[in-house]
C-alpha cells in the first residue's frame, strides 16, 4: 500500500495518482472525482483557508476552531493569571473543564495527560471542575495541552472568576432546561401510561386507542430522552470511546434501549412501551445531578468568595491627589486610601492613623482588629474605622490573599487516597453491573422472554452507582469548607484523613502556643564591654532584620547598624559582620561556644550577644502565651491524645510554659534535625504525629510528622508544607477539626455503607424482577439524596461537643 | 400506507449509514469547510444550518431520484427483458459500490468522471453562493452540492431507477440521503476519534463487505423469493 492519502478526504490513494486540485497554489492528490470537485468547489468558495485550519484529518468540524483559539495562550502575557511557575522549570496551569460528569471523567482526563510528554503532574477536581497541571513548557506548548484535553471530548479554558462565574450561570440555565423539559414530559407520559396500564388491566382498550396512546407517548417522550438525557449519552460515549465504563454506561444503555424498544413497539405494535421508566429516569436522574451541581457551584462560590470581596477600583495618590484608579494597575510604593467600608486593594503597611479592619475573610476571626501605622493591612480584609493611607507592599499574585488562595486550589486539587478508592471501586461496580445485566438479560430470556427486558431494565437502573461515588467527596467538601469556615486552612487533602487517626500531638513553642510577637523585656549588658544598653538593642536589630524568626519582632525597629554576611543558623542563632566585627546572637552555647555562662535569671528566655566570640551583653525576651492554649491542651488531654511540647528555647523557659500548660512531656533546646528525630522514634513505635508549628522554621518538622499544622501569622504562607494553615491563630479550632475529622470519617462511612448496601439489597430484586423500572428509577434517586444530605451534616456545627469552641460560632 | 415499502427504505438507509466510510472524508469535509464561515455562531444556530444544508443535499438527490425511477418506469414498460436487465445493472453498481468502498476496485470513479461534466455546469453557481448565511441560502447550497459527482449516489440512483414507481424511487433516494446524515454531522459533534475508527481500513472494508452481500442478493433469483417467504 502506498503512503499516499486523499488530500481532501485522508483515504488512502492508489498508484498511480489520478486526480489533482490546485488548492491555495498547490497541486494536490485526490482519491476521486468527488473528492476533487469537493476541493475545486471550496477553493472557489473562498472557503480555501479551511485547508489550513484543519489539523490531522477532515472529521475535524468541532476541533478546527479550537486549534487557532488555543494557540494564543502559548504567549506569556495570555497565560498571566492563570499559569505560575513551579519547581525546576517547570508551569502549573491552573484550567476549568467542562464536560466533566463523575469521577470516571477524572480518572480519563488525568490518565490520558499524565501519558502526554512533558507532563509532570494532573489533577483533576470532580467538585470543582478545576484541573491543576503541571508540566515542563519547554516540551509541550500549552496550547497542546489543551488541545489533548479538547481530543478526548472535553473543552479546557483558563481559570478566571469572571469566567468562571458566567460558565456556572450557563451550567445552570442548560441544567434546568433539561430538567424542565424531563420534568413536564415525564408528567405526561406518566398520564398516558397510567391510561395504558389501565386498558391493559381490564382489556377493553380497542387496539387503535392504544396505538394512538402509545404514539403520543412517543412525541413527548422523544426530547426527553433526545435531549434532556442527551449529557449521560455524551460521557458514555466518551466513557466506551477510552475503554473505561463509568455509570453512565449503564444509564445511558438503559435509558436507551428502553426509548428503541418502545419505539419498536409503537411503529411495529408488538411488546411492551417503556417511555413511562425512560421519562421518569431521566428525569430523577437529572434531579439527583442538579442537586449536586447546586452543591457545586456552592463550593465554588465560597472558594472564590475570597477573590469576590475585591473592589474593582481604588483611590491611588497620584501627584497628591486622589484619583479612582482599576486595582489591577496599583503597583507596589503606591499609596492609596482607604475609606471606611471600603474593601483593601492590595498587601500595604498602614502610613498613618489607626483604624480598625475586619479580617474575618482571610482568619475567620469576626472581631475588628485595631491597626496602628506600621501596622500591616492586608488584601481582602475590610476598613472598619477611619479612612487611613496604606502604602503598597505587594500586588495581585503577591499578596497574601492569593496565597490562601493558592494553597486552598491546591488543596482541592489535591485528592485523599479514600476518594481515588471510591473512583476506582465505582469503575469496577460498573463493569460489574453490566456484566450482571447480561446475566439478568440471558436467565431471563429463558424463563420468561417477556419480561426479560423490563427486569434487565430494573437492574441497569437500580444498581447506578451514583451514590457510591458521591459518598465520599461530599463529605470531604463539606468537612473542608467547614474547617475554613473555622479559619483553618486545608492546604492537603489527606489532612482530614490523617487527623483522624493521630494519637501524638506535638507543639512548636515560640509562635505556636504562645503569641509569638516576642518583647524585648530587658537588656544586661556584661560589665566589662562598656556598651550602651540602646547600642546593644540596635547592634541585634542589624542582625534579626535579616531573619524570619519569630524572635526578630522583637526587635522591629531597624537601629543604625546594617549587618552583612548573615547567616541563620535555625535552633540556635544568627550571626553577621557589623562595622567589620563578627556578632553573634542567640542561645549561650552559640553566641560563646565552650563558655558555660548562665543567663542572669530563671524566668524567661534570654538571648547572648557576642562580639568575636566574647559575650557582650544579656537579652531576655518575652513571649505571652495565645489566650487558649490552656484550655486547648486540656482538651487535647481529655480527647486521649498524648501532647508533647518540643522547642528550641532553654529548659527553664520551657518548664515555665509547659507548668502553665499542663503538658508532661517536653524536650527543651532541641534543633529542628533533632524535633525531626524525635517524631521518627514515636512514628517507629507505631504513633500517628501530628505536628504544630510555624511555618518556616520547622518545615522539615512539619514536612516528617504524619499530620502538620502551621500557625497561620507564621511568615510566608505560601511557602508553608504543612497540611494545614491556622489562619484564625485560634488553637481551639485544632480540637474542633480533631473532633470534625472523627464525625467525617464516621459520616462516610455511613455513607458508602449505606450506597453499597443498597446497590447490593436491591440488584438480587430487581433481578428477580421484583422492582418496576419506574419504582428502581425513584429509589436510585432517594438513596444519592440521601448520601448528600448526611454528608451536609457535616457542614454545620455538631450537635453537642462538650466544651467545644464551636458552641460560639 | 407505504408499508411494503419499509424494508427497501430501511436497506436504503442502511447503505446511506455504511457508506459513512466514504462520506465522512468527502462530504464531512464540506461540512467542516461551510462551518467555517459560520464561527462565531451560537452552536445550535450551526447545528441548525449544517442540518438545513442537508435536507437540501437529500431534496436533490430525491428529485434526482424521482427522475430516474421515472426513466426506469418508462423502460421498464417496453419490455420485461428491459426490466430484468435493470435489475441486474442494479444489483451490479451496488456490488461495484461495496469494491469502491473498500478501495479493492475503483470502477465506479469512471462514473464519477462522467458525473463531472454535470457537475461543471452546477460548480460555479454552488461556489458563488458561499459562504452560508441564512436557512435559505444553506438549502440552496445543499440543492447544488447535491450533484458532486458521487459513486455512491450512483449506484444508489441506479437502484432507485429499477423502483417501478417515480415516487418510490424519489422515497429511497431520500432515505439514503438521511442514512448519511449522522456520520456526516455526528462527526463534527463528537470527537476526531470517531472519524478515525469510521474512516479505519477495517470498517471501510466491512460495510462494502456488507453492501456486496446486499448487492449479491439484489441479483434478480429465486433466492429472494425464498428469503422473503422466511421473514
Amino acid at each position: 500500500m502506498s503512503d499516499n492519502r486523499c488530500f481532501h478526504c485522508s483515504l488512502p490513494i492508489d498508484e498511480p495518482i489520478r486526480f489533482f486540485a490546485t488548492i491555495n497554489g498547490i497541486c494536490q492528490p485526490m482519491c476521486c472525482p468527488g473528492c476533487q470537485a469537493v476541493a475545486e468547489a471550496i477553493v472557489a468558495g473562498g472557503l480555501g483557508s479551511y485547508y489550513q485550519h484543519r489539523v490531522g484529518s477532515t472529521s475535524q468540524q468541532v476541533t478546527l476552531e479550537p486549534v487557532e483559539e488555543l494557540a494564543i495562550y502559548d504567549r506569556a502575557d495570555q497565560q498571566q493569571g492563570f499559569v505560575h511557575p513551579a519547581d525546576q522549570g517547570c508551569m502549573v496551569a491552573n484550567l476549568i473543564i467542562d464536560g466533566i460528569t463523575c469521577a470516571a471523567c477524572i480518572w480519563l482526563l488525568e490518565n490520558h495527560l499524565s501519558a502526554l510528554h512533558g507532563v509532570v503532574q494532573v489533577s483533576v477536581n470532580l467538585s470543582t471542575h478545576e484541573a491543576e497541571i503541571t508540566w515542563q513548557p519547554d516540551q509541550l506548548p500549552l496550547s497542546q495541552l489543551l488541545l489533548a484535553i479538547h481530543q478526548i471530548g472535553y473543552r479546557a479554558s483558563p481559570w478566571r472568576a469572571d469566567q468562571q462565574e458566567v460558565r456556572l450561570k450557563q451550567e445552570n440555565r442548560t441544567f434546568i432546561r433539561r430538567l424542565a423539559v424531563a420534568g413536564i414530559g415525564a408528567m405526561q407520559v406518566m398520564m398516558y401510561a397510567i391510561a395504558l396500564y389501565s386498558g391493559a388491566i381490564s382489556e377493553d382498550m380497542p387496539a387503535l386507542h392504544r396505538d394512538l396512546l402509545r404514539l403520543f407517548s412517543a412525541i413527548i417522550a422523544t426530547p426527553v430522552v433526545l435531549y434532556s438525557a442527551a449529557p449521560f449519552y455524551r460521557a458514555a460515549w466518551r466513557d466506551i470511546k477510552l475503554l473505561h465504563p463509568g455509570m453512565d454506561v449503564p444509564v445511558a444503555i438503559a435509558i436507551g434501549s428502553a426509548y428503541l424498544a418502545s419505539l419498536w413497539a409503537t411503529f411495529f405494535a408488538e411488546g411492551e412501551v417503556y417511555y413511562d421508566s425512560a421519562t421518569m429516569f431521566t428525569f430523577f436522574l437529572l434531579t439527583g445531578r442538579y442537586l449536586e451541581l447546586r452543591a457545586r457551584h456552592a463550593t465554588i462560590r465560597a472558594a472564590r468568595s475570597l477573590t469576590g470581596l475585591l473592589p474593582p477600583s481604588c483611590l491611588k495618590a497620584v501627584s497628591g491627589h486622589f484619583i479612582r484608579v482599576p486595582v489591577t494597575d496599583l503597583q507596589v510604593n503606591d499609596i492609596v486610601r482607604i475609606l471606611p467600608g471600603d474593601t483593601i486593594p492590595a498587601d500595604g503597611l498602614l502610613l498613618q492613623g489607626t483604624t480598625s479592619i475586619n479580617e474575618a475573610m482571610l482568619t475567620g476571626e469576626h472581631l475588628p482588629r485595631k491597626k496602628q501605622s506600621g501596622d500591616s493591612l492586608l488584601c481582602g480584609t475590610i476598613n472598619m474605622g477611619h479612612p487611613v493611607e496604606m502604602r503598597v507592599t505587594h500586588v495581585t499574585e503577591q499578596t497574601q490573599l492569593a496565597g490562601i488562595l493558592q494553597l486552598q486550589r491546591q488543596a482541592q486539587q489535591d485528592k485523599p487516597a479514600i476518594a481515588r478508592l471510591a473512583d476506582k471501586v465505582a469503575g469496577w461496580f460498573v463493569l460489574f453491573v453490566l456484566l450482571v445485566a447480561v446475566a439478568v438479560y440471558w436467565v431471563w430470556s429463558g424463563i420468561a422472554p417477556d419480561d426479560a427486558f423490563w427486569i434487565t431494565l430494573s437492574v441497569l437502573v437500580i444498581t447506578c452507582p451514583c451514590a457510591l461515588s458521591l459518598a465520599t467527596p461530599a463529605c470531604l467538601t463539606a468537612a473542608t469548607g467547614y474547617l475554613h469556615r473555622l479559619g483553618l486552612l486545608v492546604t492537603r487533602s489527606h489532612l482530614l484523613e490523617g487527623l483522624h487517626s493521630v494519637h501524638h500531638i506535638i507543639f512548636d513553642k515560640t509562635g505556636t502556643l504562645t503569641e509569638g510577637n516576642p518583647a524585648l523585656a530587658n537588656v544586661i549588658v556584661i560589665n566589662d564591654t562598656g556598651l550602651a544598653p540602646q547600642t546593644v538593642v540596635e547592634l541585634a536589630a542589624g542582625l534579626e532584620a535579616h531573619s524570619e524568626h519569630p524572635i526578630a519582632r522583637a526587635f522591629a525597629t531597624p537601629g543604625r547598624y546594617k549587618a552583612t554576611d548573615v547567616h541563620n543558623h535555625t535552633g540556635q542563632g544568627i550571626d553577621g559582620m557589623i562595622d567589620g566585627a563578627h556578632y553573634r546572637l542567640g542561645r549561650s552555647d552559640f553566641a560563646a561556644p565552650g563558655q558555660q555562662l548562665t543567663p542572669p535569671d530563671e524566668q524567661g528566655q534570654w538571648l547572648l550577644l557576642s562580639r568575636q566570640h566574647q559575650p557582650v551583653a544579656w537579652l531576655q525576651i518575652t513571649d505571652t502565651l495565645r489566650p487558649q492554649a490552656v484550655s486547648t491542651i486540656e482538651r487535647l488531654h481529655r480527647l486521649g491524645k498524648t501532647v508533647t511540647l518540643l522547642s528550641g528555647d532553654n529548659a527553664s523557659a520551657v518548664a515555665r510554659t509547659t507548668r502553665m500548660l499542663g503538658i508532661r512531656h517536653w524536650l527543651a533546646e532541641q534543633r529542628p534535625e533533632q524535633k525531626l528525630s524525635y517524631i521518627k522514634k514515636m512514628q517507629a513505635e507505631g504513633q500517628q504525629v501530628m505536628m504544630v508549628g510555624d511555618g518556616i522554621n520547622d518545615v522539615p518538622v512539619l514536612a516528617g510528622a504524619d499530620v502538620s499544622v502551621a500557625m497561620g501569622n507564621a511568615s510566608d504562607l505560601t511557602r508553608t508544607s504543612a497540611d494545614g494553615v491556622l489562619i484564625s491563630g485560634n488553637l481551639e479550632h485544632l480540637a474542633d477539626a480533631l473532633c470534625l475529622a472523627a464525625r467525617t470519617q464516621r459520616i462516610i462511612r455511613q455513607n458508602l455503607l449505606w450506597a453499597l448496601g443498597y446497590n447490593l439489597t436491591a440488584l438480587p430484586l430487581a433481578a428477580t424482577g421484583m422492582v418496576a423500572p419506574w419504582m428502581a428509577a425513584a429509589g436510585m434517586t432517594l438513596s444519592s439524596l440521601l448520601v448528600v444530605s448526611n454528608a451536609l451534616r457535616l457542614s454545620r456545627p455538631p450537635a453537642f461537643l462538650p466544651g467545644s469552641a464551636l458552641w460560639k460560632v | 400506507m407505504i408499508t411494503n415499502d419499509v424494508p427497501t427504505l430501511l436497506s436504503a438507509l442502511t447503505l446511506g449509514l455504511l457508506g459513512s466510510a466514504h462520506c465522512i472524508g468527502m462530504c464531512g469535509g464540506i461540512t467542516a469547510a461551510l462551518s467555517l464561515s459560520l464561527n462565531g455562531r451560537s452552536r445550535t444556530q450551526l447545528y441548525g444550518l449544517m442540518l438545513t444544508y442537508h435536507l437540501g443535499r437529500i431534496t436533490s438527490y430525491a428529485i434526482a431520484g424521482f427522475l430516474l425511477a421515472s426513466l426506469g418506469w418508462y423502460l421498464g414498460g417496453l419490455t420485461p427483458a428491459v426490466k430484468m436487465g435493470l435489475r441486474y445493472l442494479a444489483a451490479g453498481m451496488l456490488i461495484a459500490m461495496g469494491f469502491y468502498l473498500t478501495g479493492w476496485w475503483r470502477g465506479l470513479t469512471q462514473l464519477e468522471k462522467v458525473g463531472q461534466h454535470l457537475w461543471r455546469r452546477i460548480q460555479p453557481r454552488a461556489s458563488a453562493l458561499l459562504p452560508i448565511r441564512n436557512p435559505a441560502n444553506a438549502w440552496a447550497v445543499g440543492m447544488l452540492w447535491g450533484w458532486l459527482p458521487c459513486g455512491m449516489v450512483y449506484s444508489t440512483l441506479t437502484w432507485s431507477a429499477v423502483q417501478g414507481e417515480p415516487l418510490r424511487g424519489a422515497l429511497l433516494m431520500a432515505a439514503f440521503g438521511i442514512g448519511t446524515i449522522p456520520s456526516v454531522v455526528l462527526v463534527g459533534a463528537f470527537s476526531r476519534q470517531l472519524g478515525i475508527i469510521i474512516q479505519a481500513r477495517i470498517t471501510r472494508n466491512l460495510a462494502g463487505l456488507l453492501i456486496i452481500v446486499f448487492g449479491l442478493w439484489s441479483v434478480p433469483g429465486s433466492h429472494q423469493r425464498w428469503l422473503a417467504s422466511l421473514l
